[in-house]
């Protein structure tokens, strides 16, 4: 049986982060990481050959997406200081407001296809993985992916004309 | 991050997508998870009480169910019937060992979800309040029911028994009447009070009085009046603890006590709700009816089965009512010719042998009454009327005038002769209404007290299968001699309390 502080200690960084990327703030995804934690605590004596970190990423998302899905709009911003994608604080602003703009438009995204998107474009795992992990097959995979590109495509080229407008 | 996934995107939303991924999460942040989701291990993973594994939860809940079900079972019957009595008969070993496995198996399940709960509060680990209720309230709930469970049998007829025996004084009328035209052929009046006082009378078409009989075994006498007649005999008691036993055990007057009765319907009688018990014993089908309230008889039935064309019914019981101490007198009655048998001195008959259809010590068979007499002594009562109906057709018995009968009450032996015959039966006894213990013993070294396999080893397999129409009982074992002699063992509580042997005719 695996050492349960191992496993926490191994994968928070990146359960926190797959939380973090998706809620755009903190103390949601901290709260969403020890939801994750718990969960996965009941299954932890009877799963003892548990590819942990590929099942701890994977509940950090759908957990984060239920918690994206049941919030309106984005209460929280997330901390400027901790977006390094940018170094002029104009581009972060802009940065966040794309950020906001693609969290709104997973939620709206069926569970399914959001959690294959985050999964992949997110987390980088691998089609096989996200299969595995899923529970589905590689077809479903690719097929969920590209429907949610589709329809996040659609929701920013609409979003671009009506700008234009 | 792979760019090839970002291909065929509007460009705003891969730049959303790789700002996202960009972002990172400060060192305390995930600090802090680390600490709560370690904290919540050392909280709950070495108390498996509080998150129990899968499997460890599948045999709790199993337990818990288990418990539900010893527990709601007699509830949902007491609902349904509003009765305990239709429950499984506890006296049954599978039905008792099934109940005990699985109050077994609920309480150990208790003690160990109660253990991990006081084990978690001492270490002040979490134990919700709703599993110290949960724990508190199974507690009571089996409580209640192992409580209900040593209070006493819960089927009706076993509470009736139990009733019984605790009954001080017992009224009751027995008829004897025939099954189809209910024509009543004899009624007795039984009075019982303790187990040492009993008096049965025998009653007329008229109601006038037939045949009294009054046993009292504190002063070890039985006195029989004969009412028309105005005789009496008093007689001593020999056996009294056989009597006291016996009379205990209610066997006297209640023959289902002791034995299973089978629930088999409802009936009415007299106003009482009853249930009516059926009870097989030795070739004698009992209908009991218990009272549902008082749960106490209130009617029995009982049919030999061999002869269904009768029926014996014992009814208009009463319980607990102070009996007249003059019932129980066994003074002769002033204008009745007493006939008194002195209690007898204890007679060395160890060395008194049986051989069947040929020897009784020094008498044989086919000597007078008077060459018996000469030979064993004076009997206790000389009859002219045969009571010894123990053999054959006891019709054929009966209808014989030509019987004397020797009894030897004290010594416990009695003697049948013929007229014309001479000696052609005798019995002896263990146990006949508290007559002395037969002494001596039967060719072979069979004595009274042996079981029935000390009988087949000296006498092998029966040769006659025991007639229950002639008062023989299923235990009975019935032989012919090689002289054409017949004898019959009868047994009580497996042990030998008759030998009876008839010389061939």
């Amino acid at each position: 049986m695996p050492n349960w502080n191992e496993i926490v200690k191994n994968n928070a960084a990146s359960v926190v982060a797959a939380a973090f990327r998706i809620l755009g703030n903190l103390p949601d995804a901290e709260d969403v990481s020890q939801e994750v934690f718990t969960e996965a605590f009941r299954k932890w004596d009877a799963s003892s050959n548990q590819k942990w970190n590929g099942l701890l990423r994977r509940i950090a998302v759908c957990r984060a997406i239920d918690h994206l899905r049941t919030r309106k709009t984005t209460e929280r911003f997330a901390d400027p200081i901790l977006d390094r994608s940018a170094d002029d604080p104009s581009q972060v602003v802009a940065n966040r407001e794309l950020q906001e703009k693609l969290r709104s438009a997973v939620s709206d995204l069926p569970p399914r296809e959001a959690q294959i998107f985050c999964l992949v474009h997110f987390e980088n795992l691998t089609h096989s993985v996200i299969a595995e992990q899923l529970g589905i097959s590689h077809g479903a995979v690719a097929k969920g992916l590209s429907k949610a590109k589709t329809k996040l495509t659609e929701k920013f080229r609409a979003t671009q004309m009506g700008e234009l407008k | 991050m792979n760019q090839n996934v970002n291909e065929h995107m509007p460009e705003d939303l891969s730049q959303a997508i790789n700002s996202i991924v960009a972002m990172n999460v400060p060192a305390d942040s995930i600090q802090r998870v680390i600490d709560r989701s370690v904290e919540l291990a050392a909280t709950k993973s070495s108390n498996a009480s509080a998150v129990p594994s899968p499997s460890t939860r599948r045999y709790q809940y199993l337990m818990w169910i288990c418990g539900a079900i010893a527990f709601l079972t007699p509830i949902v019957f007491k609902l349904l019937k509003g009765r305990l009595d239709l429950l499984p008969d506890w006296e049954n070993p599978i039905v008792r060992v099934f109940v005990v496995a699985l109050i077994a198996f609920s309480f150990a399940g208790l003690a160990w979800s109660f253990g991990q709960s006081i084990i978690g509060t001492i270490e002040k680990r979490s134990a919700s309040k709703v599993r110290w209720l949960a724990n508190v309230a199974t507690l009571v709930v089996f409580g209640l029911v192992l409580s209900s469970l040593m209070a006493g049998p819960q089927s009706l007829y076993a509470q009736m028994q139990e009733a019984i025996a605790k009954v001080k004084s017992i009224q009751y009328v027995t008829t004897m009447s025939d099954a189809k035209t209910e024509q009543e052929f004899s009624r007795t009046q039984t009075y019982l009070q303790g187990s040492d006082l009993m008096r049965v009378e025998m009653v007329g078409e008229d109601d006038s009085k037939i045949m009294t009989m009054i046993i009292d075994l504190n002063q070890k006498k039985i006195l029989i009046l004969d009412e028309q007649a105005k005789t009496a005999e008093l007689a001593p008691v020999y056996q009294v603890d056989a009597m006291l036993k016996n009379s205990k055990k209610a066997n006297s007057f209640l023959r289902g006590a002791g034995l299973d009765g089978k629930l088999i319907g409802e009936s009415t009688i007299n106003g009482r709700l009853c249930s009516d018990f059926e009870v097989l014993d030795d070739g004698v089908t009992s209908t009991i009816s218990i009272d549902q309230e008082t749960k106490l008889p209130v009617q029995m039935k009982m049919v030999v089965d061999d002869h269904p064309e009768f029926v014996s019914v014992s009814s208009q019981f009463v319980f607990d009512q102070p009996l007249d101490p003059k019932l129980f007198s066994v003074t002769v009655p002033e204008g009745y010719t007493a006939t008194v048998v002195e209690r007898k001195e204890p007679v060395d008959d160890s060395g008194l042998e049986l051989v069947p259809g040929e020897s009784f010590g020094p008498a044989k068979f086919g000597m007078t009454a008077e060459e018996l007499i000469e030979a064993l002594g004076q009997p206790d009562v000389i009859s002219d009327t045969a009571d010894l109906i123990i053999f054959e057709d006891p019709m054929e018995l009966l209808n014989s005038i030509e019987l004397q009968e020797l009894s030897y009450n004290s010594r416990g032996f009695t003697l049948l002769v013929h007229k014309e015959k001479g000696l052609i039966t005798v019995s002896c006894n263990g146990m006949t209404m508290g007559d002395g213990v037969f002494q001596g013993q039967l060719l072979g070294g069979i004595k009274i007290g042996d079981s029935s396999e000390d009988v087949r080893k000296v006498f092998g397999e029966p040769t006659r299968k025991p007639n229950l129409s002639w008062g023989e009982s299923k235990t009975d074992l019935n032989y012919k001699t090689a002289n054409g002699s017949t004898l019959r063992f009868a047994f009580e509580d497996s042990k030998l309390v008759l030998v009876a042997i008839r010389k061939k005719n």
